[in-house]
């Protein structure tokens, strides 16, 4: 496949969930689009692999009412989303739309979680959630028997959960069923402009040229956007190693710029449980396949990806203090995995400066909001506006020029 | 030291070769617990959630599809006990299924596509 040069209008480099999501809406709005989607090898390091499938809007960006908005706007279309994608695919992707749950434990958390979703009613002006009691909580989740310490829980009726390998494959097969190319196992080694609207892409496939690009490769998205940076500073060390292994983690690389960090997280899963859990508890859920993956963690440690037992134990205590009878259960597995998490926590999607033909992708929440990835981000990637919930989400605010 | 052990599987005696796994004794001997065509009858357990029919995959610890009851002690994987004398190994058969939903019915209202 080497020096096979391909031309596409767009190439997404990326095909995690963030990149599939905007590919999907960017087929369905031009059915005569020459998309291409790179996807690297599942060894390395893949956000949208190890996470629990939450669609979560509650209890979040507080002081980004935008963002929560976009959360809540993204849970109300995914319905839609996957009915198009089960007709296109024919893959029946499990989903709970059944609200969500975050247990306190304690007089004090239960308060101040209350506190939190008051101040949240104030600044969205609605908020389809509020806390329960116990005896509530208890009501909506019968067959699990909580601890003592359990006060209540936040409640939110906007919340659920997905299956996300299932939503992950059902993208990936509609996807093909439209007519796009994906491109597996492939290395994108660099990116480079040839002009502003004219792009190389050097992959273990050779080079391919778009005339669009969408950066969707979560944390090596600093590499791969770092061309459009002017400091020389953030453009040294982007050499690639020549084996694949020695790169699992990016560790060797220099940030291009994009003000994005790695957030790690480990959880731990038990094994099959009979079906008790239809309303998804947050750090402790009921998986279609019956396990529970417990976790809830939010770590600083760069690109290291191994599971740490002292830190997954933690995880482990805190899940027996909501659920004592997981204390019968065995741990089948234990797996790391590292957010794509922006500084400020907020989604950026933004053209690069001036590079109005390339749009950054990054953001954690990538299942939550692949349903308005699909269906409001194409359009900008085309040249057009932001929803006016994600208008403020470009890199302006970090004092990029774009 | 004999060769063999006798484990009983669904309190039915079994004499298998000493040192190798519950789950491989119990494959080894799958003819004389299948007397049907039914595949269920061959299982090991059913699976919590679908309740579908599983039996062992890996035999190297990692994907839970030769658990079973051992000793009285329930979900063990027995790819990874040694069988032992006396034994007592239960299948783990349960044919109750959850069927998640995914209709449009199922769907809190502001959020069915017909409302839109």
């Amino acid at each position: 496949m080497q020096n096979n040069h391909k031309e596409y209008d767009v190439v997404v480099v990326g095909g995690g969930i963030s990149g599939l999501a905007v590919a999907y809406g960017l087929c369905k709005n031009n059915e005569k689009l020459r998309l291409a989607i790179i996807d690297s090898p599942t060894e390395l390091n893949k956000a949208s692999r190890t996470n629990v499938g939450l669609l979560w809007c509650q209890s979040k960006f507080l002081d980004v009412p935008d963002f929560a908005r976009w959360g809540f706007l993204s849970c109300k279309h995914f319905p839609e989303l996957l009915q198009e994608l089960k007709e296109i695919s024919k893959i029946e992707i499990p989903v709970n739309f059944t609200g969500g749950l975050i247990p306190t434990l304690g007089e004090a958390e239960f308060t101040q979680r209350g506190d939190y979703i008051q101040k949240l009613k104030t600044a969205l002006g609605a908020y389809p959630g509020s806390m329960i009691s116990r005896s509530e909580l208890e009501s909506k989740l019968p067959k699990i028997k909580f601890g003592e310490e359990v006060t209540g829980a936040a409640w939110c009726e906007e919340d659920g959960v997905v299956e996300p390998l299932l939503l992950f494959r059902a993208y990936r097969s509609a996807l093909k069923k439209m007519g796009a190319t994906i491109l597996e196992d492939s290395m994108v080694y660099d990116v480079q402009a040839k002009d502003n609207n004219a792009y190389k892409v050097m992959t273990s496939r050779g080079e391919i040229t778009c005339e669009r690009l969408v950066l969707a490769a979560g944390l090596a998205n600093r590499r791969f956007a770092s061309f459009a940076f002017n400091d020389s500073d953030n453009a040294t060390n982007l050499d690639m190693p020549h084996n694949l292994h020695d790169n699992l983690y990016d560790v060797s690389y220099n940030h291009g710029g994009l003000p994005i960090f790695a957030d790690k997280g480990q959880v731990l899963l038990t094994e099959r449980l009979p079906f008790v859990m239809p309303i998804p508890l947050l750090g402790c859920t009921q998986t279609f396949g019956g396990t529970v993956i417990i976790g809830f963690k939010h770590e600083t440690r760069g690109h290291d990806a191994t599971v740490v037992p002292e830190a997954v134990s933690q995880e482990g205590a805190w899940a027996l203090r909501v659920w004592p009878e997981l204390a019968q259960k065995r741990i089948i597995r234990s797996w790391p995995g590292l957010r794509v998490m922006p500084n400020d926590k907020v989604a950026i999607y933004s053209h690069l400066p001036n590079h109005p033909h390339v749009t950054v992708i990054n953001t954690h929440s990538a299942v939550t909001l692949a349903a308005v990835h699909s269906r409001y981000l194409p359009e900008y990637i085309m040249g057009g506006d932001l929803h006016e919930c994600a208008e403020n989400m470009t890199l302006k605010r970090f004092g990029f020029a774009c | 030291m004999s060769d063999t052990v006798k484990i009983y599987v669904d309190e039915k005696m079994m004499e298998v070769p000493a040192g190798i796994s519950v789950a491989a004794a119990i494959l080894g001997h799958s003819h004389s617990h299948n007397h049907s065509n039914d595949q269920s009858r061959k299982a090991f357990h059913n699976n919590s959630m679908d309740a579908s029919p599983r039996a062992p995959y890996c035999l190297m610890g990692v994907c839970f599809e030769c658990m079973m009851e051992i000793d009285g002690e329930a979900n063990v994987q027995s790819c990874l006990v040694t069988v032992q004398d006396g034994m007592q190994v239960k299948r783990q058969l349960n044919t109750e299924a959850f069927h998640y939903k995914n209709t449009e019915d199922d769907l809190p209202e502001n959020r069915r596509t017909n409302n839109d």
